[in-house]
């Protein structure tokens, strides 16, 4: 192929500074920006696709399956979840997993209603919408955590309708875990049999199995399904996930669309083959130590963030457990340099693994200078 | 018509912002009622083009959403939505979805359809329907 001709390298050449620059101040969003695929760079060169399901065999055999395979397997051990019932794939990020997720609820119970909290990502509610599945938003606890005196009221309310219940593993503003365990009790106490618990872990599906004290999580605090994202702590250029559910549920599903004469039991048809290679080989060179010496590091910088925001008075606070750390909006101009999404009075850092401690300083020195600015 | 909800802080002058900002692009407001709540309140409005008002809005760095639901305003207190719930499962009022808009001084503004509208209108009347 020819060289670029010089208007296009030029183009090429400022957007690559632009991201640079970007990166350099991206502190808000959980994107680990700390990897290095270069020993993949020769894969570009294929056509690659995963069309249809990974445990199945495809006819377009230039494909990674297999490695996805892998990739499911160290998954599911993860979410505790045994080899054998263990089925899923790599999906385009947190939102395909969650709809996966839910749809697998509504086939197993079509006359579910959805419940979820009022901290849950904004993708759900497009989901309940191209679903068309009976939903109701349930108030969260000022922490983030759902209301579970209000599930339970509501539930009890609905009891003769199948509960599909979507538990926030680490909310998106807040980093808050709900209580998987509390939430099975409730369906137990109030004997509702027919109940699906979907799992968005989208972040800290990859921070609580490796740590000391974990809030529950897992195939067996609850969990029927799981989504979690590739591109947020594990870090990856394209944007990607992972769905996990129990090979039984999919066999059920996959009976019904072979009725249709589709085997596919995965949502999209053409798939990401890159995406599942990118995730193995961050498994490859960081292994299971690797990622808990990288999840150890990352809430040490969360603290350390707390600590220097307490220095100046500023009330920060984070979740046990938990990179996300909270504190009152910033100005404007802090928000103009820096790349954080804030939400009504509050904002949030996250400390993925690019985020150093000399960022953090330089943040707060700013978030400080600026409120003094404004106050005098 | 596609009704708008915004999200605003009650500060002097949102009205009068939102107004100018569908004005200077030749939108009609048909109606408009407000509600406040503390520092935060909702603004519900409906104009002559729906789609275009709410791009327009959003340019203009308002949060709004075009929602066909109803709109009803409780008290933020624990099982007040249940509540609401327990009055449509008596009545065999199936709600489809009942979302949270926003929360603000010991108030919720809370959007809600269900499988039959009218009777779900029916049964909210005597409440604090937006």
């Amino acid at each position: 192929m020819n060289e670029p001709n010089p208007l296009t390298r030029a183009h090429l050449d400022a957007l690559k500074r632009e991201f640079e620059e970007l990166a350099q101040r991206q502190v808000g969003y959980p994107c680990n920006q700390s990897f290095d695929y270069s020993e993949l760079t020769p894969f570009l060169e294929y056509t690659l696709n995963n069309v249809g399901d990974p445990f199945h065999d495809s006819n377009f055999r230039s494909n990674t399956h297999e490695i996805e395979r892998e990739v499911i397997a160290r998954f599911a051990s993860l979410m505790h979840l045994e080899q054998e019932q263990a089925w899923g794939y790599v999906t385009s990020g947190g939102t395909e997993g969650n709809m996966y997720g839910i749809y697998m609820g509504r086939e197993l119970f079509p006359d579910g209603v959805v419940y979820f909290s009022q901290d849950t990502h904004y993708s759900v509610l497009k989901i309940l919408r191209v679903l068309n599945v009976r939903n109701i938003m349930i108030k969260s606890q000022e922490n983030g955590e759902i209301d579970y005196e209000d599930l339970r009221e509501t539930i009890r309310i609905h009891r003769d309708a199948p509960v599909i219940f979507m538990a926030n593993i680490g909310s998106t503003m807040k980093g808050a875990v709900d209580d998987v365990s509390r939430v099975r009790g409730i369906l137990d106490d109030l004997a509702v049999t027919n109940a699906y618990i979907h799992a968005d872990a989208a972040l800290s599906g990859m921070i609580l199995p490796f740590v000391e004290e974990p809030q529950p999580y897992g195939f067996d605090a609850g969990f029927d399904s799981v989504s979690i994202s590739g591109h947020k702590l594990i870090g990856c250029p394209l944007p990607c996930g992972v769905v996990l559910t129990k090979r039984d549920y999919v066999a059920r599903i996959a009976r019904s669309i072979e009725y249709v004469g589709v085997l596919d039991t995965t949502l999209p048809g053409s798939r990401n083959a890159l995406t599942p290679l990118m995730l193995w080989y961050a498994f490859e060179r960081l292994g299971m130590d690797g990622f808990r010496e990288l999840v150890a590091e990352m809430l040490a910088v969360a603290e350390y963030a707390v600590e220097r925001f307490d220095e100046f008075g500023v009330p920060a606070w984070r979740h046990k457990n938990s990179v996300t750390v909270v504190f009152p909006r910033p100005p404007a101009e802090v928000m103009r340099k820096w790349q954080i999404a804030p939400l009504g009075d509050i904002a949030h850092i996250i400390t993925m693994p690019h985020v150093t401690r000399e960022m953090v300083n330089e943040f707060v020195d700013d978030c400080v200078k600026q409120k003094h600015k404004q106050t005098a | 018509m596609n009704r708008i909800i915004i999200t605003v802080r009650d500060e002097v002058g949102v009205i009068a912002d939102i107004s100018k900002a569908l004005a200077d692009e030749n939108i009609n407001i048909e109606a408009l009622n407000t509600e406040v709540a503390g520092e935060k309140g909702v603004v519900i409005l409906t104009t002559n083009e729906s789609d275009r008002a709410l791009r327009v809005l959003m340019n203009a760095g308002f949060r709004a959403i075009t929602d066909e639901a109803m709109i009803i305003r409780l008290r933020d207190e624990p099982g007040a939505l249940a509540k609401v719930a327990e009055k449509f499962k008596i009545a065999g009022v199936n709600i489809q979805s009942m979302h949270i808009l926003n929360r603000h001084a010991g108030y919720a503004n809370v959007a809600l359809t269900a499988d039959d509208e009218a009777k779900a209108k029916a049964l909210l009347e005597g409440e604090d329907v937006l």
